[in-house]
């Protein structure tokens, strides 16, 4: 037997407050900063994608989970640095491997062109209007 | 018997893999399949019990909410409790298909009919009553009657909090028919043999005035001190003995009294909780126990109504107010529960409110500061990785050659490697 007398339907919001609250996670996150071209051009210099650099990072921080790094008492080897190890280099390989990157540019591009023709020189200025699609690799 | 020598057939690489990505495979698809559960509402946590549940996980008590709720209860000052009255007998007029005014009496009227009429009706008494207090000299009476409910006893003395014998037989006979039917939590599903016993067990606690609540997992037993008049009267830790002290203040004051007596019986850790348990019975019992607590005090607003209509069209306090046992002998019988239902409904409303405000309040100051505080960390991070960058290779360019990049980065080393 349930309670004879019941909770309001109208009071039952459980689920709308969880919604409300993933909604103010959501709106309170960081929003990453639009790149300037000069940056994008200058991540060119950047060394790449490394499982070895990769994982080194990850261990070096268990401390702060409170995992041990290095061997284990008795030299039992730190199956979680091993783990560790394994997920970068497979996650990195698919980066570099799988993955796909399909970029579009945006209509408005400006583009100028010259020729010439019998009363001399040609120069034309304009801008795309449709956008373009490229391709990329993550690496 | 011949020698059996066991094959040593090792796998190669692409063997090897296979194997294991079909083990893998097999493993996955004995996962349980993710299924996106659609839990009817009523089946679902209660508001309450997640707003609670919330403010635990971000370390918080409700203490401050439940103090802040019952101080606006037992305003003497205020008028909120008599407004959630009113508006609960207008409710309980509208279920019965009777609109006030103008007058109507529909007992076959729809679900939409009563609505209307219930709507009406609360605004109707409301003018009434534009100053409603008729409850404002009975609040300390209200919240000893509460205290009598929830820990008996029935034998009346010259010191108990009510010494109106006739009067405590029925707030006990309520308390005790009030187990099981109201609950801040969803559909508890209960035998009714469980609630028999239940109710025979209260009965037995409350006649010995020495009451039962299991607090941290653990059955403590709760007694009014000898004299409980002390506790209204200014006495206590947080009161100085001469001033005057309001009912809400007395309740907060149980429920230390409470928590000290836990302290006694158990360790420091269990006392504190203990005292946070009994707040949440405390607040639960308030909002089953209301309707029966005002009952007494309800004839002169029926009389103030019925002045207002014809006598024909008079409503009787009988017909419309229903206490736990009528409701509790008839739980089906919508018409009987209409008031309480109101009463306990409107006061919940409040509750929550105060509580999701409290919530929405301290998660946005626990988003931003998490946000602000894991933004800064990337950050730090980000510059020390640079800055270490920086240290090995100084003023180096990027595209330096291999060479030159590995003896920058010895020369760091210098000060115990010598100069190389």
């Amino acid at each position: 037997m349930s309670s004879a007398i019941a909770i309001d339907t109208d009071l039952q919001i459980s689920e709308e407050i969880a919604d409300f609250m993933l909604f103010l996670l959501n709106e309170n996150r960081v929003q990453l900063p639009k790149l300037s071209i000069k940056k994008i051009l200058l991540t060119k210099t950047r060394p790449g994608l490394s499982a070895e650099i990769l994982a080194a990072s990850i261990t070096s921080r268990f401390p702060e989970a409170k995992i041990p790094n290095g061997p284990l008492i008795g030299g039992t080897p730190n199956s979680m640095e091993i783990l560790i190890k394994i997920i970068s280099e497979e996650i990195v390989d698919a980066i570099q491997n799988d993955m796909r990157v399909d970029v579009v540019t945006d209509p408005g591009a400006t583009i100028s062109a010259s020729g010439g023709n019998a009363g001399g020189p040609v120069l034309s200025v304009g801008a795309t209007v449709a956008p373009h699609t490229g391709i990329g690799i993550a690496r | 018997m011949a020698i059996s020598v066991p094959i040593n057939a090792p796998l190669t690489d692409s063997q090897a893999e296979l194997t294991a990505k079909i083990g893998s495979m097999k493993s996955l698809l004995a996962l349980p399949s993710i299924k996106k559960k659609n839990i009817p509402k009523q089946n679902q946590i209660s508001t309450y019990d997640y707003l609670l549940k919330i403010l635990d996980v971000m370390g918080l008590t409700p203490e401050i909410i439940f103090n802040a709720f019952l101080t606006k209860v037992f305003d003497q000052a205020g008028n909120f409790l008599e407004e959630k009255v009113l508006d609960a007998i207008a409710d309980s007029v509208g279920q019965q298909g009777i609109q006030l005014s103008p007058y109507i009496n529909n007992s076959l009227a729809t679900k939409k009919q009563k609505k209307a009429y219930k709507a009406s009706n609360k605004s109707y008494i409301k003018n009434l009553f534009p100053n409603a207090n008729f409850l404002q000299t009975v609040k300390q009476k209200l919240a000893k009657d509460l205290l009598v409910m929830i820990f008996g006893p029935r034998q009346v003395t010259s010191t108990s909090l009510n010494t109106n014998q006739a009067q405590v037989n029925n707030l006990l006979n309520n308390s005790v028919c009030g187990e099981g039917l109201f609950s801040l939590s969803n559909n508890p599903i209960v035998r009714n043999n469980d609630i028999e016993y239940n109710r025979i067990k209260l009965r037995q606690e409350l006649e010995k005035g020495e009451v039962i609540y299991e607090i941290s997992c653990q059955e403590v037993k709760i007694k009014l001190p000898e004299n409980p008049g002390f506790i209204f009267n200014g006495g206590g830790t947080f009161t100085s003995p001469s001033s005057s002290i309001s009912p809400a203040q007395s309740l907060i004051f149980m429920v230390q009294y409470t928590s000290d007596q836990v302290q006694r019986i158990n360790n420091e850790s269990n006392a504190n909780s203990g005292g946070k348990s009994f707040y949440q019975i405390l607040i639960e019992k308030l909002l089953s126990f209301i309707s029966v607590l005002v009952q007494p005090y309800l004839p002169n607003v029926f009389t103030t109504i019925n002045s207002s209509l014809a006598p024909s069209q008079q409503i009787n306090q009988q017909n419309f107010i229903f206490d736990n046992c009528a409701i509790a002998n008839d739980p089906e019988n919508d018409n009987k529960k209409a008031f309480a239902a109101s009463l306990f409904n409107a006061l919940l409303k409040d509750l929550l409110k105060l509580l999701l405000l409290f919530a929405i309040k301290r998660f946005k100051r626990l988003v931003a500061n998490y946000f602000a505080k894991t933004a800064a960390e990337k950050q730090k991070r980000k510059l020390e990785k640079a800055k270490l960058k920086f240290q090995v290779f100084g003023a180096l360019q990027e595209n330096a050659d291999k060479v030159l990049k590995y003896k920058t980065a010895l020369e760091t080393l210098a000060t115990v490697l010598g100069v190389i």
